[in-house]
């Protein structure tokens, strides 16, 4: 296993340098950074322009400005920014703002999913069973945003009947201070409450999906006819035969999702107007701001990458039959 | 009659299964196929509403005496006979804006499924049949794409050249070269089962090069999976292209489309709720409608659900 997990991570060093690469070549093939800057009125002086250009390294071959970034990398400098961005440090920061987000969504998202397969397996064509087939494609077939922007509403809503704010529509709970343990626990949840919501509805519908047949394919396999034959409570047969199994190719759709919800995660906080990754890359490319939107991304695969590497350790844990040993 | 290629493409399989069909009654396949899609309920339903849908969106548009881009002089009004989904402040009908970013939505993600699984089908195909090193390769290029998040790389191309008349043609071909990576996956599991299948072989000595063995008897046989690949495509497609929007990196105005039509209307909530219930109503509908329908393609397409 250990050796397993060291040849994982080796592999990911020359994927994330070719990832990099590639990332590189099409950002800055796709426009000229300076852009903006050009078509300002009135239009900024020639000198203004070159000394940006060359900040930006726009004076130097493509190879030479990878390097100078990829070298960069190395020292903690993430390259240079049009408005005088600490790219490192703001990185670093928006992401333990908005990790806490994807950890709790996904989750969140994971637990809702195994809860929904169970009940869609074991009452297999029941109404309980339909219902939840047709909520999930509905939460499928649901935008994040529009999803997001209702729960705002309910909330706004809630507020109003309670008389007091529990819960929070916008920002991430930054400069916000409580004075008892109480308060913070509360202000914690009601910061957290609604985009985590938002954010796991989408991801949870496709996994129960996916939970709900692995499941049912595990309950007719011959070692539950097995466990069921010895006598062994439903309740153990299900959650301790059936479900360990399934949870194992629920985990490849989970890890397979893993870019898609990070991608939803941006929509989320721009919704809840969170200063975190999501804030960062959407005004990165607003301003055309090249090396934050690299940054980004290559924190963004990075990420990734260790996720799917997760699930495929979780993957071996789960299912016996599975060893990464050889 | 668009039954005939497909038709003996699928005698194909009829033969290398070994259910030669019999001289006088030919095996229509298509026909089973359809007759099966029909008896799922909720697929016939989703189909009509989607054609509705389409009808509402690429032929109201002419025909509702209001444009989505002339304001009317009734300012912020609910839902009436004279504006059955209201105005916004400007006065702006919100049906003719829902008509015309319906039609901007659907385009998008029909050109993103045509694009996408085009270029996945053949990528996948090549990898699958070739095999080697060439396989290697094109999958970690698939694998390399996928590490990173559509929605953001998606958001900086699309934003790179703005707005104008085929400003949605550019976010359709950006989406569509991000997302075909998902039919190359599929497309080269399929194919990898068949390769060394007896009709490939047969095709092989007779004299077939590698071109024409997977243009006319590999890809014909994954056609299945490849349209249920497709409709889950165009459903991730519309809510991509929405959630574009929606940041302000997709269709911009004057234009418009589903995302930005809730976008523009997320100030007014309260206010004014029917602008952000009807584009989402549509987004949903539309989502949902193609789900359906794929679920019912799948079980019609499935043979192993045939069997049964």
């Amino acid at each position: 296993m250990l050796a397993y997990l060291v040849r994982r991570l080796l592999v990911m060093i020359p994927m994330m340098l070719i990832a990099s690469f590639l990332m590189f070549v099409v950002i800055s093939f796709s426009g000229d950074p300076l852009a903006g800057l050009k078509t300002m009125q009135p239009p900024p002086p020639p000198e203004v322009l070159h000394a940006m250009a060359v900040k930006l390294r726009l004076d130097q071959p493509l190879l030479d400005r990878y390097w100078m970034w990829l070298s960069g990398l190395f020292v903690g400098d993430f390259g240079p920014s049009i408005h005088n961005i600490d790219i490192g440090a703001e990185l670093v920061k928006r992401l333990g703002v908005s990790l806490r987000l994807l950890a709790l969504g996904i989750v969140l998202a994971f637990l809702m999913a195994v809860a929904a397969s169970v009940i869609g397996a074991v009452l297999q064509f029941s109404w309980a069973d339909h219902i939840i087939s047709f909520v999930a494609v509905a939460m499928i077939s649901m935008p994040v945003f529009w999803l997001a922007l209702q729960l705002k509403r309910l909330a706004i809503s809630i507020n109003q009947e309670l008389g007091f704010r529990l819960l929070y529509t916008s920002g991430d709970g930054a400069g916000m201070t409580a004075s008892t343990p109480w308060d913070r626990v509360l202000l914690l949840i009601g910061v957290l409450a609604l985009p985590t919501i938002a954010l796991s509805m989408q991801a949870c519908g496709k996994w129960s999906r996916y939970g709900r047949v692995a499941l049912i394919d595990a309950l007719n396999s011959e070692y539950v006819k097995l466990a069921r034959a010895k006598g062994l409570s439903e309740t153990r047969v299900v959650l301790a035969h059936g479900l360990r199994t399934s949870l194992a190719p629920m985990l490849t759709v989970v890890a397979a999702g893993g870019a898609v919800i990070l991608g939803e995660s941006v929509v989320t906080e721009t919704v809840f107007q969170w200063r975190g990754m999501g804030d960062l890359l959407v005004t990165g490319i607003q301003n055309n701001d090249v090396y934050v939107v690299l940054g980004w991304l290559l924190v963004a695969g990075l990420i990734i990458m260790v996720f799917n590497l997760i699930a495929d350790i979780l993957y071996a844990v789960l299912d016996p039959r599975i060893r990464y040993e050889r | 009659m668009p039954s005939s290629t497909p038709a003996s493409a699928m005698s194909d399989r009829a033969v290398e299964i070994g259910q030669a069909p019999a001289q006088e009654q030919v095996y229509r396949p298509w026909r089973a196929i359809a007759r099966k899609f029909f008896s799922y309920k909720a697929s016939v339903v989703s189909l009509v509403i989607l054609i509705l849908i389409v009808l509402f969106a690429f032929a109201g548009g002419p025909l509702w005496k209001y444009s989505y881009a002339v304001s009317t002089s009734d300012l912020s009004a609910p839902p009436s006979w004279e504006h059955p989904f209201g105005t916004d402040h400007l006065g702006y009908d919100l049906m003719a804006g829902v008509m015309r970013g319906t039609q901007r939505s659907l385009s998008i993600a029909g050109t993103v499924a045509v694009l996408a699984t085009l270029i996945g089908s053949i990528w996948g195909a090549v990898a699958g049949y070739v095999g080697g090193w060439a396989d290697s390769l094109l999958m970690r290029i698939v694998d390399l794409i996928m590490i990173f998040p559509l929605l953001a790389v998606a958001a900086f191309l699309a934003r790179q050249s703005q707005g104008g008349e085929h400003g949605w043609l550019l976010v359709a071909l950006v989406l569509a070269t991000l997302s075909w990576t998902v039919l190359a996956r599929v497309v080269r599991s399929v194919v990898l089962s068949l390769r060394t299948r007896e009709f490939v072989i047969a095709a092989k000595i007779a004299g077939a090069g590698p071109v024409r063995i997977i243009f006319r008897h590999l890809l014909p046989n994954t056609v299945g999976p490849i349209i249920v690949a497709a409709t889950v495509l165009v459903a991730s497609a519309i809510l991509s292209e929405t959630a574009l929007s929606y940041l302000g990196f997709g269709v911009q105005p004057p234009d418009t489309s589903l995302g930005l039509l809730i976008n523009q209307a997320q100030g007014a909530i309260s206010t004014r709720p029917w602008l952000f219930y009807f584009p989402g109503l549509f987004i949903i509908l539309i989502a949902l409608c193609v789900a359906f329908i794929g679920d019912g393609l799948r079980a019609a397409l499935d043979p192993k659900q045939q069997r049964k």
